[in-house]
């Protein structure tokens, strides 16, 4: 091949050519004018392309070796122009395999200048288009040797220059990538061996700390800007000084082109990457940094992937330091709500998962194996955390269906069977729940609140765990509280003006007024449980929680809780229930506390007026415990009616409220009197809950309890449509007697009345917009009291004034109306009699075959 | 227009501090670096040796023997055509690694990899911890192709080391050549009689030779 080289003028062409590109003197760069011939040339010649590319990287090769640097930057830098100006030339896969030996040549050369010169030559080519595809092509030396770069450290043959050694292995390998994407032939670059390389490359160096040789901090890496990235080439190079730099964006670079089928080897390198480093030690600010990019790069509908593998990772580390699981949960919860809306589908077994890992933790905790326990109980905040901020990142609608999802997991309410773990673990799911339920913002009570989720609801209020009560409670609180009012009613006082509390009072809807009545009677009877329930030890908190919910429904719907105050109070009277003197005093300032405000809500002054007697009244009977109005005088910010000087004053002289001092009790009669002068039937408060917890509390297991169905005192879906303020207690029963049975048999016995009156109807609206404007129309209650009274009155005059015969015959007309064998017969007769009118003056019908008489000849 | 005949991938492997970066230094340069601090994730080397009248290339890769850079080091193994597990002979500790390295040869690295174990640091004389007949004895029951025991620091066998690699690599190489030729001359002379077997031989040639890149 060599034979000509001795003397230049039997040389072929391209070789004078390309000889003369290179100056006489070794300190002068390439020289332009015959650079440019020789481009000519090679575009002219196409054919001549790949002998050009030969013979320079011989030459190149050889200056190479004898060490003269000027020249080998001369080879390149005209390869390189060659390579640009012939992108077109068909004759191009040949040339680019000598540019890339060329590249190879240099990488091998173990100098950092000539790698660098080499990397840089490399980039050029990546950024060029080929139009046909190399078949035989290996990328496989460059990939090992830009992530060897990668890693250059300065003992080595690096010194001071290793950053920009990293530099440039990280564009290389963003080089290969390019290269390869865009290649549909090109042996895939995603394969498992290439990414093992490439991936652990660019994290080293996004971890690797800058000179300020600081922890990671995402502070570091300024922000990537898609809209400009592209913008000015100088910018993005003076952008990508730093390794650190530049690897956060070939990081997000490369998984912005990973498709979803090599998405798994991306990731997987990333998670080992993780672990190896132990950068899943909290904080995880790496990793989360690291994740977040990810998720941001990655085609969004992609995004489930990467959490799926996160907690397949979490799967199979489940064994692992509880830090590590700390670290990984967190990292899930901090980019779960970025992938939130993408994930669709998978949301269920993610949550699922999420839960099953949740299970396990308290599982392994149980078993008494851990030797970590706070570590191990971080781990299920943190789960818990992932959870929240998973649900967070959803729509309604799916929240509610995680909720259900939690409650449906939520294992052996009923507490005859429960395990001892299952007790923590409910303890935990409810936990969860309350976390997703702080997330969520009800619209409209019923669609949150349905009969399982609410029955469900309503045991875990009354379980054995006060904490689990207590955590219910909340949930109660954040799923009523629609108005932001929960914040001002957690430790609600006695407040002289309830307009100091600053609540946000909005008329409801009539969806919610619906639910209400269907369900206060269960809420009522949980919320009187839970109160009888509440524990001693940690009574203030328990009380509270229950006057926060009653007040949030008193405030969000109803009102129907005077009777359960009434109820409470009584409760506090019993002296058959074994509860300590603080916590009937606990229950008397609850119920006075309640009152006050609700008395102030439907502004009504008589009731304001008793109210504040009977507060009053307390006060001067100076009963530790239960001064109200010391507590709102002297320390408006206390709201601890049982102070630790009221609980220690227990021993001397009356400490509790009994039965005979009715002035300091709050009287049913008169609460109804007043109820009654706003225009409100109070009927339904004399009502008793039926409420045997006899011997309950001291056993404490609660078996009697579960047992007796629940005699809740459902009101019956009544249609009137009413006020906000007045729905509660503006029941109107027919019934004039105020009697004690109990309210199913009453329902009966309404059902079967014998005064078969027809009530006229309430609503005779034939259109649309005559139900509009019914349902738009301002609901006056004295008004309709006095339509209900009416009502009532005509019954009643009826009963009275006619005699009992004369009743019984109308009923037996009215009855026979409906008498459908009677009622058949009579339209009978009367259609027979119609067919004979009609009948009269037609001619006979012909008559049927079988009914003329044909002459007997005819046989 | 290549100036050496083949090409081989050779990678180092072995705890931390058992001074592989100190061999390849010693190899290639010709110097002990004193106070070498630890690789990080891997390090290349490049040197060409003469086998016989062959040129050969030795692509050295020097990986870390730290835990956290596995990731990165088992990712090389995959490609190698020799592997040399080096273990320090005055640290027992390393010598105990060994089995543990073997199974991530076994799961990484091709099944036909040339395996070589290294014994190195032999001038810490007094300091020894492994004995020769320890070493000798292991790389015996777990089919080691070969076993030496070096020095960096006195260049005890350390050209020897990586000559042997050539060598047994080329040797490897040449017989599979040979191999391949005979099959390949098998086969365009049955070509001409029968046309289906053939073509299946051909593969199977060419697979059989696969692993080995050569490079020319």
């Amino acid at each position: 091949m060599n034979g000509l080289c001795c003397c230049t003028p039997c040389k072929p062409r391209y070789r004078r050519l390309v000889d003369s590109i290179y100056p006489r003197a070794v300190t002068d760069g390439l020289l332009y004018s015959n650079m440019q011939k020789l481009t000519f040339y090679a575009i002219s010649h196409p054919e001549k392309l790949e002998r050009i590319g030969e013979y320079l990287v011989m030459r190149m090769v050889r200056d190479l070796s004898r060490q003269r640097p000027v020249q080998v930057k001369i080879a390149v830098e005209a390869m390189d122009q060659l390579l640009q100006a012939c992108h077109s030339s068909p004759s191009l896969p040949q040339f680019s395999e000598n540019h890339l030996r060329m590249v190879q040549r240099l990488l091998e050369s173990n100098n950092a200048k000539m790698e660098q010169l080499a990397t840089d030559s490399f980039v050029t080519f990546s950024n060029i288009e080929e139009s046909s595809p190399s078949y035989h092509r290996q990328y496989d030396f460059f990939i090992d040797k830009f992530s060897q770069m990668c890693h250059a450290n300065p003992q080595a043959a690096y010194g001071d220059d290793f950053r920009l050694a990293r530099c440039a292995g990280l564009r290389g390998l963003r080089g290969v990538v390019w290269k390869s994407v865009t290649d549909d032939l090109h042996p895939n670059i995603w394969e498992q061996q290439h990414m093992d390389k490439i991936v652990p490359s660019i994290l080293f160096n996004l971890q690797e700390p800058d000179d300020s040789g600081k922890g990671f901090s995402s502070s570091q890496i300024p922000k990537f800007d898609n809209t400009f990235a592209d913008s000015t080439q100088s910018h993005r190079v003076d952008d990508e000084a730093t390794p650190k730099v530049l690897s956060d964006r070939c990081l997000r670079e490369l998984m912005g082109k990973a498709s979803f089928g090599s998405l798994r080897a991306v990731i997987e390198p990333v998670l080992k990457h993780m672990d190896l480093h132990k950068r899943w030690t909290p904080p995880p600010s790496f990793a989360i940094h690291v994740f977040r990019a990810i998720i941001y790069s990655i085609q969004s509908q992609n995004s489930y992937f990467v959490i799926q593998e996160l907690i397949n990772h979490l799967d199979s580390m489940c064994s692992a330091d509880a830090s590590t699981r700390i670290g990984i949960a967190t990292v899930l919860s901090s980019i779960v709500s970025i992938a939130g809306t993408s994930i669709g589908p998978l949301l269920l077994s993610i949550f699922n998962s999420l839960l099953k890992h949740l299970r396990t933790s308290v599982d392994f905790e149980r078993s008494g194996k851990c030797s970590d326990q706070p570590a191990e109980k971080m781990y299920q905040e943190a789960l818990i955390n992932a959870m929240g901020d998973f649900a967070n990142a959803l729509p309604d609608y799916q929240k509610v269906e995680m909720m259900m999802f939690t409650v449906g997991n939520i294992p052996n309410l009923d507490e005859r069977k429960s395990k001892q773990g299952d007790e923590f673990l409910q303890h935990v799911l409810v936990k969860t729940l309350l976390k997703v339920a702080t997330k969520y913002r009800t619209a409209y009570l019923a669609t949150v609140f349905t009969d399982s989720f609410l029955d469900t609801l309503l045991l875990l209020a009354l379980v054995r765990d006060p904490q689990v009560r207590l955590a219910t409670q909340q949930i109660f609180h954040t799923l009523l509280d629609r108005h932001d009012n929960a914040a001002n009613l957690v430790h609600l006082g006695y407040e002289l003006d309830v307009s100091d509390v600053q609540l946000t009072v909005e008329k409801c809807s009539r969806a919610d007024q619906m639910f209400m009545r269907k369900h206060i009677g269960e809420i009522t009877y949980m919320l009187l449980r839970a109160v009888a329930l509440a524990d001693e030890n940690d009574l203030n908190k328990h009380i509270d929680a229950v006057l926060c919910t009653m007040s949030l429904l008193c405030i969000e719907s109803l009102i129907e809780l005077f009777r359960l105050s009434l109820a409470l109070q009584q409760l506090a009277l019993d002296s058959k229930q074994n509860f300590s003197d603080a916590k009937r005093n606990c229950i008397h300032n609850m119920v006075a506390k309640y009152l006050n405000l609700s008395a102030q809500l439907i502004a009504n002054p008589s009731l304001c007026q008793q109210v504040q007697h009977v507060v009053s009244c307390r006060a001067q009977r100076g009963i530790p415990g239960l001064n109200l109005l010391l507590n709102v005088k002297d320390s408006p910010n206390n709201d601890d009616p049982l102070s630790s000087s009221a609980l220690n004053s227990t021993s001397q002289g009356a400490t509790t409220i009994t039965e005979e001092d009715q002035t300091l009790l709050f009287n049913a009669e008169d609460i109804a009197e007043s109820l009654k002068a706003s225009g409100k039937d109070a009927t339904r408060l004399f009502v008793p809950f039926n409420f045997n917890m006899n011997g309950r509390k001291n056993d404490g297991s609660g078996d009697q309890w579960q047992n007796d169905t629940p005699n809740f005192d459902s009101t019956d879906g009544r249609e009137s449509p009413s006020g906000y303020k007045t729905v509660g207690i503006d029941d109107v029963s027919v019934d004039m007697s105020v009697d004690w049975t109990p309210p199913v048999s009453r329902k009966q016995s309404r059902r079967n009345t014998i005064f078969s009156i027809v009530n006229p109807p309430k609503l005779n609206a034939s259109t649309v917009d005559d139900l509009k404007a019914y349902a738009n129309a301002t609901f006056d209650p004295i008004e309709e009291g006095r339509k209900e009274k009416e009502l009532t009155g005509s019954i009643l005059s009826e009963i009275r004034n006619t005699d009992f015969e004369e009743r019984v015959n109308t009923n037996e007309s009215l009855n026979e109306k409906s008498d459908l064998s009677k009622s058949i017969a009579r339209l009978l007769v009367r259609n027979g009699e119609m067919t004979r009118v009609r009948d009269i003056g037609r001619p006979a019908k012909p008559k049927n075959l079988f009914e003329i008489e044909l002459p007997s000849f005819a046989y | 227009m290549e100036d050496y005949k083949y090409l081989f991938k050779v990678v180092l492997v072995g705890n931390a501090g058992v001074g592989k970066t100190c061999l390849v230094r010693k190899f290639t340069q010709g110097i002990f670096p004193p106070g070498q601090s630890a690789t990080i994730g891997v390090d290349f080397m490049i040197k060409t040796v003469k086998v016989g009248n062959d040129k050969i290339k030795l692509q050295i890769w020097d990986t870390a023997g730290q835990e956290r850079f596995r990731s990165i080091t088992q990712s090389y193994y995959r490609s190698a055509h020799a592997i040399v597990l080096v273990y320090d002979v005055s640290c027992q500790p390393s010598f105990d690694c060994l089995p543990e390295w073997l199974g991530e040869i076994e799961s990484y690295a091709n099944r036909r990899v040339l395996k070589i174990l290294v014994g190195n640091k032999v001038d810490k004389g007094d300091e020894r911890e492994v004995p020769e007949r320890i070493g000798r004895d292991f790389s015996d029951v777990n089919q080691f192709d070969y076993f030496l025991e070096t020095s960096a620091l006195d260049a005890t066998n350390v050209d020897q080391l990586f000559e042997q690699v050539a060598t047994r690599l080329t040797n490897d190489m040449k017989l599979t050549d040979e191999r391949v030729h005979q099959f390949r001359a098998d086969a365009t002379n049955s070509s001409s009689s029968t046309g289906g077997p053939i073509k299946l031989i051909d593969r199977a040639q060419t697979q059989l030779n696969s692993c080995c890149t050569r490079q020319s």
